[in-house]
């Protein structure tokens, strides 16, 4: 197995450079558009705005990924993940995502009649985060999903980063709900803005690990089976 | 020296957390010494220039002062209109009313020590509220009978404790029969028609508390408050009327006031604007009042007792912080009297600023004083040399140069005057945080503290103890001295004896566990924490660190809720990962390489499976490291999904997704904490009087939910009808005191308040307990094997055929086995103990809680059945799961970390009359009802837990752990949060937020260490059969 994954290493090493690099550009991207809205309120305002603010970031991210899967499966010459029964089972496990963390915020105390429109707005943020880079990722393969995230065995590279990022992003969501019940009474308390940025946060941060940990954990790999 | 066992050390913590969280309690709520002594009228200073001396002529002579309990000041003062008599007086100009703000707690014993001392009672009268011993400082009452007034007295019994013999005639009412809200007024109103006409008595304070039981029962917005509010109209005007009668010459006033106000939810005892807003008002058919036409100044309760004793010409009570309010003196009064009374106002306090303050010639407010005072001076000598226009303004700026100095001073005053006794807090945090550390050093060192010996230490024993004393007796001569440490009391020296003593154990304990530890810190192989244990520990760290915030102090339901949710959520993951990769099976075993191997291992690690003890898990590590291979198979996801079928997969996932479910049921039941207090609840919405039959419908479908779902547990038809029978009584017993609806065939048969189906209902669960105890482990006849040697290889066999009946689990070990007996007996005790509880807590909690009932025992049944059994917890993950449950069902019940959620009406369950040790029991045991419930289901959960074999040694061995644990678990939070509120004792919040949570965490600790005892007794009893 492991000289399995090595020889898979050894002729994937451009391709991991490469990830890492895009996860960094990617992650200081989002970033750096998160902190202008949330510091300057450009070139939106997703405090005041937590919907019209997801909206937009939800569109951005979507946007890359999409094009990225077009761009690799383009490369790769792999035409497979872009078939429309492959899509649409995407497009359903994107949705049943959606309605699932909806849920799922509700009972973790989100108001379950009013507000709906954010709750359910997060929910699709959290999806755009956590869930549609897999299914840009791992496709409609099931085989795949349960490889990485059931047995945590993802294969070093784009898989990789999917799992940390998905990890990351649940969690800072997660997190991002502890300072609502304090009375600072600031405009970032109400909900569902701290969770909004929690989760993008947490990403980011996700995106930023990945982009180290792959080429550290890949030298490391190529080394014990060098000696 | 040797340390016989753990559950020593258990029972050592114990009394250590208790001695030193109450010696912390006692320093940090200082009962205050006022001056001692009563002001007399000829020794007041004398006024500057005239050099009048004594107190001015008083403006009335009889007095009648009414106290509604529990007031709210929008009851008379905002716009509706329930007091049409008295509103229409203070329109007509024949009278004055305020608005005043009461200090904390707002309970009725420390209010009317305000109103009648002027003085702020320490927080600690909460606890003093139900015994309440005599007033020995200076009050308005003493000065009234010192005065020679007679005085008469009708209403809550309070009074009378507090002033015995001061009244010539008295009736008092007791405030604890809350059920009932019409005799204890009528019983007050009974006397007025004839002592209003007769003349015999001066003064007459009347304290009706009906209004307060309504708001304990219904609250607030309940519809028998208006017309409550307008029987306390009519004894207004009953009064009024007769006064009017009355000869004018010494005229008579009516003084109203409530003793604290009532929160939204119908409690006091908070901070919330509705419980600290009262109403004072003040009627004389004989006097014009000024109109009042800016009301600047915002008034305290305290300033009613100065005003009073203006009213009536009497020195001000020697501790009095309030302020003289001109505005409540009759317009007739002259000015130099009003200027008078401030400054015979301003010179009491100031005697109070000199004995708090330093070096007083420079405290501001003492300067202002000064100031007041020499203006006064000019401006008496200028009484003769100016025009009356010019000479009363300067008169307003005098009065106006005295309310400054007074408030400023009185505010100075409330500064210094908490004196914390530092020593003593020093200590008892001291002790708290060895205890923390000596448990979770206990807890980390495994080996059984049997073997440890003392052999050497004593010169180091004694070395300590000298210095120890050295530093005590030089602390108790400096100016830190302290009550309680070093006077030479009975009770300070028993203290001083105690501490030494511990402080002499605890190093001891803590240094040889500490070398313990640190000799077998490398040691044996721990097992990694699993997910669930991380995040267990993880949520208890949190909790404990979060009660540094004030907000999460107030809001601490919200960490709870949202634990519990995150937990259960987490649970969910291992069920679903089973199905997925049951899913996924037939292709991704082809690929199975040693590195997936390796990872699945991995995997499985983070959910434990089944390790149910330490022991077994070091000699079940010592397998796998001799046989690797075997244990590796069991251990792989494959194997994990042979041992839970798909079935038990979905029915594990359906019952987790219905227990969050409930829980967001549940946290949205009754609304609680500070936030979101006003957000509209289910529970508000049911007790409206307009949805009564909903209410008794969803009452009746939970009870009969409750008999269906536990019928299971009890054994044989005695069982089961003595539970139907504890469920009709609770029903009756609620729906006979109104809250609830009856078919009107049965009214005739039942009693009027409901007391005697209580009754009833107790003598059920009584028969239920005896029920349950049947499956006592000591009744037990069977002969158990005697105890086998502990070796390796007998534990080697019992793991393998551990392994082997799990992976087998449909066809279960035969029955007769005696280790499975002694679990059945177990659980069968336990479950009955969960039945009797279940029962008690329908009768205890209020009718719209019983559903609450059903939900949590549905909750718990749900991880029973569908959770426990396959995802195997540890002891310790067992112990913080079920405190963590009962910490969210506490909240659930709608209690909070303000006092006013407190529900006073559970107490009277049950009783005729006043009877302060089981009114106390039952509050306890209905606050903390859900607390108990889990910690019930702790010790039934340990016996789904319990490993087939060597059961009785672990059940002995996991009931000690229990109790270290739990006390551990007690240890953590008490350390924090004694050190957070010491260092915040100057904090704006410390009595709003701070000091009330500081009850709730000690009454806590109380509940959790009867659980321990318990757990003692059961590790004593399971130890015993093994004697027999
Ligand atoms: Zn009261
Ligand atoms: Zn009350």
């Amino acid at each position: 197995m492991a000289a399995y994954e090595y020889g898979k290493a050894a002729s994937h090493r451009s391709t991991i450079k490469i990830t890492s690099a895009l996860c960094a550009l990617w992650c200081t991207c989002l970033s750096a558009i998160i902190l202008l809205s949330v510091k300057y309120k450009f070139p939106f305002d997703i405090i005041a705005q937590p919907v019209t603010g997801v909206q937009i970031v939800a569109g951005i991210i979507f946007t890359v990924h999409t094009l990225s899967l077009a761009v690799s499966s383009a490369l790769e010459k792999d035409y497979f993940r872009i078939k429309p029964k492959n899509v649409f089972k995407c497009v359903i496990a994107v949705v049943c995502a959606c309605i699932v963390f909806h849920v799922l915020a509700i009972l973790f105390g989100a108001p379950a009649l009013e507000s709906s429109r954010e709750t359910f707005h997060f929910a699709m943020l959290l999806t755009c985060v956590a869930v549609l880079p897999a299914c840009c990722v791992l496709g409609a393969d099931g085989e795949k999903w349960i490889a990485v995230y059931v047995q945590s065995r993802p294969e070093l590279g784009k898989e990789t980063v999917i799992y940390i990022t998905t990890i990351t992003s649940v969690v800072g969501a997660w997190l991002g709900a502890v300072p609502i019940p304090l009375d600072w009474d600031r405009p970032w308390q109400v909900w569902p803005v701290s969770c909004v940025l929690g989760s993008l946060f947490g990403y980011c941060l996700g995106l930023l690990f990945s982009a180290m940990y792959l080429p550290l954990k890949h030298r490391q790999l190529s080394k014990t089976k060098l000696t | 020296m040797k340390v016989h066992s753990r559950s020593l050390l258990n029972i050592y913590c114990l009394a250590v957390t208790l001695f030193s969280y109450s010696l912390f309690l006692k320093c940090y709520f200082p009962v205050k010494q006022g001056l001692s002594g009563n002001t007399s009228p000829t020794d007041v200073t004398p006024e500057p220039v005239s050099g009048r001396n004594g107190v001015p002529k008083p403006s009335y002579s009889r007095l009648v002062l009414m106290v509604i309990d529990a007031l709210r000041t929008d009851f008379v003062l905002g716009e509706r209109n329930d007091m049409p008599f008295t509103q229409r007086l203070l329109y007509d100009g024949r009278g004055v009313s305020f608005a005043a703000k009461t200090h904390l707690p707002t309970v009725t014993l420390p209010r009317i020590k305000a109103i009648t001392s002027g003085s702020i009672p320490g927080f600690v009268d909460v606890v003093l509220n139900f015994g309440s011993p005599a007033l020995t400082d200076d009050n308005l009452v003493t000065q009234l009978v010192l005065a020679g007034k007679t005085l008469t007295f009708f209403g809550d019994d309070t009074w009378l404790n507090l002033f015995p013999d001061h009244f010539e005639r008295a009736d008092g009412t007791t405030s604890f029969y809350v059920a009932d809200y019409t005799e204890v007024d009528n019983n007050v109103t009974r006397h007025l028609s004839k002592e209003l006409s007769s003349e015999d008595w001066d003064v007459m304070i009347l304290h009706y508390l009906g209004l307060d039981h309504i708001g304990h029962l219904y609250g607030p917005v309940s519809d028998l408050v208006p017309p409550k509010l307008h029987e306390m109209d009519a004894v207004v005007r009953q009064i009024y009327t007769a006064m009017k009668s009355w000869n004018s010459d010494p005229p008579s006033v009516l003084v109203i006031c409530g003793d604290h106000g009532m929160s939204d939810q119908g409690g006091h005892g908070g901070a919330s604007p509705g419980e600290i807003n009262v109403p004072i008002i003040i009627l004389s058919p004989h006097a014009l009042f000024q109109q009042q036409k800016t009301r600047t100044r915002g008034l305290q309760q305290i300033d009613l007792c100065p005003t009073l004793s203006a009213l009536m010409g009497l020195p001000m009570p020697k501790n009095n912080l309030g302020r003289v309010e001109v505005a409540a003196l009759p317009e007739s009064t002259p000015l130099v009297d009003k200027v008078r009374f401030l400054q015979l106002n301003a010179a009491q306090i100031a005697e109070i600023l000199k004995e708090n303050v330093d070096n007083i010639e420079e405290d501001q407010a003492y300067v202002l004083h000064q100031d007041a005072l020499a203006v006064h001076a000019s401006w008496m000598s200028l009484r003769n040399s100016s025009t009356a226009a010019s000479w009363e303004a300067v008169g307003a700026r005098v009065l106006m140069g005295y309310q400054d100095a007074v408030e400023r001073m009185s505010h100075r005053i409330s500064q210094t005057s908490t004196s914390y006794d530092m020593y003593g807090i020093v200590v008892a945090i001291g002790f708290l945080c060895m205890n923390l550390l000596i448990q979770s050093l206990a807890y980390i060192n495994k080996e059984d503290p049997a073997i440890i010996h003392l052999t050497t230490g004593w010169v180091w024993v004694i070395l300590l103890l000298m210095v120890a004393i050295l530093s005590h007796v030089t602390l108790c001569t400096s100016q830190h001295s302290s009550d309680i440490m070093c006077s030479t009391s009975i009770t300070s020296l028993a203290v001083q004896l105690a501490v030494f003593g511990i402080l002499i154990i605890n190093c001891v304990l803590g240094g040889l566990l500490g070398s313990l530890v640190v000799r077998n810190a490398f040691k044996g192989d721990r097992k990694p924490m699993t997910m669930l244990e991380v995040g267990l520990v993880g949520c208890t760290v949190f909790h404990s660190l979060s009660l540094l915030s004030s907000s999460f102090v107030e809001e601490e339901h919200q960490t709870w809720y949202f634990f519990s949710s995150s937990l259960h959520t987490l649970l969910l993951l291992h069920p679903l990962s089973i199905l997925m990769t049951r899913l996924g099976q037939p292709r991704s075993t082809e690929c199975a390489g040693a590195s997936a191997e390796n990872r699945t291992e991995r995997t499985s690690d983070r959910f434990q499976v089944s390790s149910s003890d330490n022991n077994f898990t070091k000699i079940r590590s010592k397998i796998r490291n001799e046989e690797g291979d075997m244990s590796q198979v069991v251990n792989t996801p494959v194997e994990r999904s042979k041992q839970m079928s798909a079935e038990e997969c979905v029915k594990m996932v359906a019952s987790l997704v219905g227990i969050l479910f409930l829980i967001r049921i549940l946290r949205r039941w009754n609304q609680t904490g500070n936030k979101w207090l006003d957000v509209p609840d289910v529970g508000d919405w049911l007790v409206r009087p307009e949805n009564k039959s909903y209410l008794s419908v969803i009452v009746l479908l939970s009870l009969l939910c409750l008999w269906t779902t536990r019928l299971r547990t009890l054994p044989g038809i005695i069982g089961r009808l003595t539970f139907a029978g504890m469920l009709i009584s609770t029903y009756l017993s609620k729906a006979t005191s109104g809250a609830l609806i009856l078919p009107s065939i049965i009214t005739d048969f039942v009693s009027s308040q409901g007391v005697l189906e209580a009754r009833i209902a107790y003598f059920f669960i009584a028969g239920l307990l005896v029920c349950s105890l049947k499956y006592s482990p000591t009744n037990t006849t069977d002969n158990f094997p005697a105890p086998q040697k502990r070796t390796d290889n007998f534990y080697t066999d019992c793991i393998r055929s551990d392994s082997q009946s799990t992976i087998s689990s449909k066809d279960q070990q035969d029955l007769s086995h005696p280790a499975n007996q002694i679990v059945d007996r177990h659980k069968g005790l336990w479950e009955g103990v969960q039945v009797a509880w279940l029962s008690v807590m329908c009768l205890l909690l209020r009718p719209h809680n019983v559903v609450q009932v059903a939900m949590v025992s549905m909750v718990e049944m749900l991880t029973c059945h569908f959770v426990l059994p396959f995802v195997k917890l540890s002891p310790q993950c067992l112990v913080l799961y079920c405190l963590m449950m009962g910490q969210a069902s506490f909240y659930f019940q709608g209690n909070s970390n303000s006092l006013s959620t407190v529900d006073v009406s559970a107490g009277l369950t049950a009783l005729y009359d006043y009877q302060p040790v089981i009114i106390g029991l039952q509050m306890t045991m209905s606050t903390y009802a859900g607390v108990f419930f889990w910690l019930f289901t702790l010790c039934k959960y340990i016996s789904v837990a319990a490993p087939s074999c060597h059961t009785q040694k672990w059940l002995s061995d996991t009931y000690s752990e229990l109790c270290s644990l739990a006390l551990l678990n007690r240890a953590l939070p008490l350390a924090v949060y004694t050190i957070l509120v010491t260092l915040m004792r100057y904090h704006l919040f410390v009595w709003t937020v701070f000091s009330p949570k500081l009850l709730y965490e000690g009454m806590l600790s109380l509940v959790v260490c009867g659980f321990c005892v318990l757990c003692l007794l059961m590790e004593r009893s399971v130890n015993k059969i093994s004697i027999v």
